[in-house]
């Protein structure tokens, strides 16, 4: 028996974890020493007495600990879900780019010019082979137009831009290519995409019945830079009438200080 | 009751939420453990969430071998010894004036009951912080024997002697300011 297996049961037994009473023996210890008498007294007294009572903390600890539990959650939230996205994202886009038109059309255009070039490589020319050549080629050029019509629709201006420059690669003959190349002209809110449309239609023989609609577009363009291009592309490539009706001082009045002076300079040139 | 071992193995799960009811549970008392060992109330509180923050942190190192106070306490240990390093120059500051004394006693009673709070304050302010850290988790913290002596990572009997010699610190340092006052 020691005073330290005493003090132990008192400790326990006023913390609650031990409710046993002291044995006759340990009783019979404890009468007789009044040193430890003491010290369990003074422990009763330390243990039982409200010492410091229990402080409460403010409510802003509560709001600081659940912002953090908040932000920890979301963060948590991110993290799950980026794992996912990222795996099944890629797959699907993969999946999917690889059926859109363009890669189809792309490795077609690939498959064909192959087949052309070996073909002029390995027979000797004749008619037979000539004809093949020229089919080849019209195939050639409706895939690039089915590609760049394609390009013209993605919604990133690079993408449109390539578009453009596929449709250079073409004869323009295709007035479906036309018709989305002036349509694209019209709407692009790239300013660039715009410019290389122009300058794409420069390429046309005759603008046809587009040409009515390019002057209009002309006379209502907001941005000055597209439509000084358009007059100049009308001035160059256009009928003599729609020439006179751009020279027209009626229309020209629709059109901007600077485009006008452009024209009036043009004009001059000309004459010169 | 909750089991706070349990709860804990839930917020190491990915239940995040599960550490609301265990921030509810022991904000009060991890609070004014850091009162008691002489923090205001201001760094308190950030010592509470500071710990808490840290729980959250720690979360996958939390293993079940000891209780979940016992493994709080021990993180708050740690969190307040890291603020004193970084802060060498700032000394232990007790804010007791601006503490809510809840209870109701009367003028007479509270007088007394003051009074022996002073002295029972002092005596545990004037007896070293390894021992005085010993009697607060024991008797404020209500942690047991098993708990704190994993906490302190040291034998059960060799606490138990600890516990006794503190306490014995304790109560000279009591009798000697008694014989002060009286």
């Amino acid at each position: 028996m020691t005073n330290q297996e005493i003090i132990d049961w008192k400790l326990a037994s006023l913390a609650n974890s031990d409710s046993s009473q002291l044995s006759e023996e340990m009783q019979r210890y404890l009468e007789d020493n009044d040193q430890l008498q003491e010290e369990l007294q003074f422990i009763e007294c330390f243990w039982t007495h409200d010492v410091k009572p229990l402080v409460m903390p403010s409510d802003k600890l509560d709001a600081n600990f659940y912002q953090m539990l908040s932000r920890a959650q979301s963060a948590q939230q991110g993290v799950n879900q980026a794992p996912s996205q990222k795996q099944s994202l890629p797959l699907f886009n993969k999946i999917k780019s690889w059926l859109m038109p363009v890669p189809i059309a792309q490795f077609a255009t690939l498959a064909l010019v192959f087949t052309l070039g070996f073909n002029l490589n390995q027979a000797p020319s004749n008619n037979k082979n000539n004809e093949l050549f020229s089919g080849l080629q019209q195939e050639v050029s409706s895939l690039t137009t089915v590609l760049a019509i394609s390009m013209l629709q993605k919604d990133s201006a690079s993408e449109r831009l390539s578009g453009v420059a596929y449709s250079r690669q073409t004869d323009l003959s295709n007035p479906v290519l036309i018709e989305q190349l002036i349509e694209l002209l019209a709407r692009d809110k790239s300013t660039s995409v715009r410019l290389a449309i122009i300058n794409s239609l420069s390429d046309l023989k005759s603008f046809g019945s587009s040409e009515q609609q390019l002057f209009t577009m002309a006379k209502q363009e907001e941005n000055l830079l597209v439509q000084i291009e358009l007059c100049r592309l009308l001035l160059n490539y256009g009928s003599i009438e729609i020439k006179t009706l751009l020279k027209d001082p009626t229309n020209k009045q629709f059109l901007k200080p600077e485009t006008q002076e452009f024209i009036q300079a043009q004009s001059m040139a000309s004459y010169i | 009751m909750f089991d706070e071992k349990e709860l804990m193995f839930q917020v190491k799960a990915g239940q995040l939420d599960k550490l609301a009811t265990l921030f509810e549970n022991n904000k009060v008392q991890l609070f004014n453990y850091f009162i008691r060992t002489g923090n205001n109330r201001a760094l308190s509180e950030d010592l509470v969430q500071e710990t808490f923050m840290r729980v959250l942190a720690y979360r996958t190192s939390f293993s079940g071998s000891s209780t979940f106070k016992s493994w709080m306490y021990g993180i708050a240990r740690n969190t307040v010894a890291e603020h004193y390093r970084k802060n060498k120059n700032q000394i232990l500051n007790c804010d007791m004036d601006d503490e809510e004394l809840a209870n109701e006693h009367t003028l007479a009673e509270e007088f007394e009951t003051a009074q022996q709070n002073d002295i029972f304050n002092k005596s545990l302010a004037s007896i070293s912080s390894e021992d005085r850290e010993i009697i607060l988790l024991s008797r404020f913290q209500q942690l047991n024997y098993q708990e704190i002596s994993t906490l302190l990572d040291c034998n059960l009997n060799t606490l138990k002697s600890r516990m006794r010699n503190a306490l014995s610190k304790l109560q000279m340092s009591y009798q000697k300011l008694v014989g002060e006052n009286g």
